[in-house]
């Protein structure tokens, strides 16, 4: 991935899209779906919370966590900013993202959990 | 003739829900009319309410129903049972003066994560916002995130045909608001076995308490497809950083999480789904708020 670029930063405002409630995983797919091709295209992204009341991490899981799966740890932490957090969710954020770059780069838990979802799978 | 259950008094311990899963293990299957009587009980706490409007919920699944005597009960059971809307449960639409209750709650599970804002307003209006809590707004949405972690596992995972049972109470005697979340699903070890494929008789089988252990660690969560952690490993360190209290009950385990950590024990019981039961400090003496928060 290019050095993120601040000049054409793209600027999320979480409220306006999603309410003052981020908790869903649906709707953390919507802001992933916004975040996603911009980290690819070498953006940088500022998630703005600022009017986000509650936010919970089955939200913040497929927003952010699942970025881990294709871009890596040091660009999400260089690329993605954010504004308007609480304390307390900038820990969640935080620990968010350290157990999805866990899951994501640690082949060992991570192929051990795919092989129970493939089962899983199989017998669907 | 149908069968008729003299409901005790029924706190919100070990025995007191030990003694609902027998109820449950007794009526799961019944599909006749079943009468409560409340000769035997001077209180209810908000557990057992959310336990038997579920129970009400489940066997009228299977065809049968639940008829409360109201009329057996003391007048203080009765005014509380009103107050929280139990006694009304299929009646939404009248206000009620609630005073120290948070009301009793149905979600449906088909309701899904649909049902994520209106649970949010019942979080705030009925419990965050009341005089009675002392928590800072920061505070409050930390408490309300939490709180929602169990609600989309329970949304997610639990499978409950008969949805998902709320309520709660404020007890100023003691200082604790309490709160009780409960789905008559297939309980967390059941799902993280699914998950792990481990069933009886196999080198990776898990106990319930095993499965329960799994399901509170970091970055564990049951769901198939993606990564999604943290969700019941958030609650139990936010509660034991807040001097919170939350005990877990489902299958034939049970884990107390407080600050003091974690403490697992065995039930003698057994019940399929899950129970929730968390409680807050909001006794006057001490206004939570996060450090640095104006």
């Amino acid at each position: 991935m290019a050095l993120c670029s601040e000049v054409n930063r793209l600027e999320i405002e979480i409220a306006n899209i999603i309410g003052e409630f981020s908790i869903t995983p649906d709707d953390g797919q919507r802001v992933y779906e916004r975040i996603y091709p911009a980290l690819r295209e070498g953006r940088a992204v500022l998630l703005d919370f600022t009017g986000v009341r509650v936010l919970a991490s089955p939200f913040l899981n497929m927003a952010v966590g699942q970025l881990l799966q294709d871009v890596p740890y040091d660009d999400v932490s260089r690329c993605l900013q954010t504004k308007g957090l609480t304390p307390h969710d900038d820990t969640l954020l935080r620990r968010v993202v350290e157990n999805a770059r866990d899951y994501y780069t640690n082949p060992v838990a991570q192929r051990a959990l795919d092989k129970a979802i493939a089962n899983a799978a199989e017998d669907m | 003739m149908g069968v008729t259950i003299s409901v005790p008094t029924l706190n919100d311990g070990i025995p007191d829900f030990e003694h609902l899963f027998e109820l449950y293990d007794r009526l799961q299957d019944e599909d006749g009319q079943v009468t409560f009587t409340f000769w035997r009980c001077e209180f209810l706490r908000h557990a057992a309410a959310a336990f038997l409007g579920g129970l009400r919920a489940a066997v009228r699944l299977n065809g049968g129903d639940i008829f409360i005597d109201s009329k057996s009960m003391r007048s203080g059971v009765r005014l509380n049972l009103v107050k929280n809307g139990f006694l009304d449960a299929d009646d939404t639409t009248t206000v009620r003066d609630t005073g120290n209750v948070v009301p009793f709650r149905h979600d449906p599970i088909d309701n899904g994560l649909a049902g994520a804002v209106p649970l949010m307003q019942y979080l705030f209006s009925h419990l965050l916002e009341k005089d009675w809590v002392h928590m800072s707004p920061g505070i409050q949405s930390a408490v309300a995130g939490t709180i929602w972690e169990i609600y989309a596992n329970a949304f997610e995972h639990s499978r409950s045909d008969a949805g998902i049972f709320s309520c709660g109470q404020y007890y100023p005697t003691i200082g604790q608001v309490g709160l009780a979340i409960i789905d008559f699903g297939i309980g967390i070890p059941q799902s993280v076995r699914d998950y792990h494929r481990s069933a009886p008789g196999t080198d990776n089988y898990l106990t319930s308490i095993e499965a329960l252990h799994w399901a509170l660690g970091p970055g564990h969560s049951t769901k198939s497809q993606g990564y999604s952690g943290l969700g019941l490993d958030f609650v139990q360190s936010f509660m034991r950083a807040n001097d919170g209290l939350l005990d877990i009950y489902t299958h034939d385990a049970s884990v107390r999480i407080n600050a003091k950590g974690m403490s697992y024990r065995p039930l003698s019981t057994f019940f399929p789904g899950t129970a929730f039961n968390l409680r807050l400090q909001c006794d006057g003496s001490k206004y939570f708020q996060f450090e640095g928060e104006k």
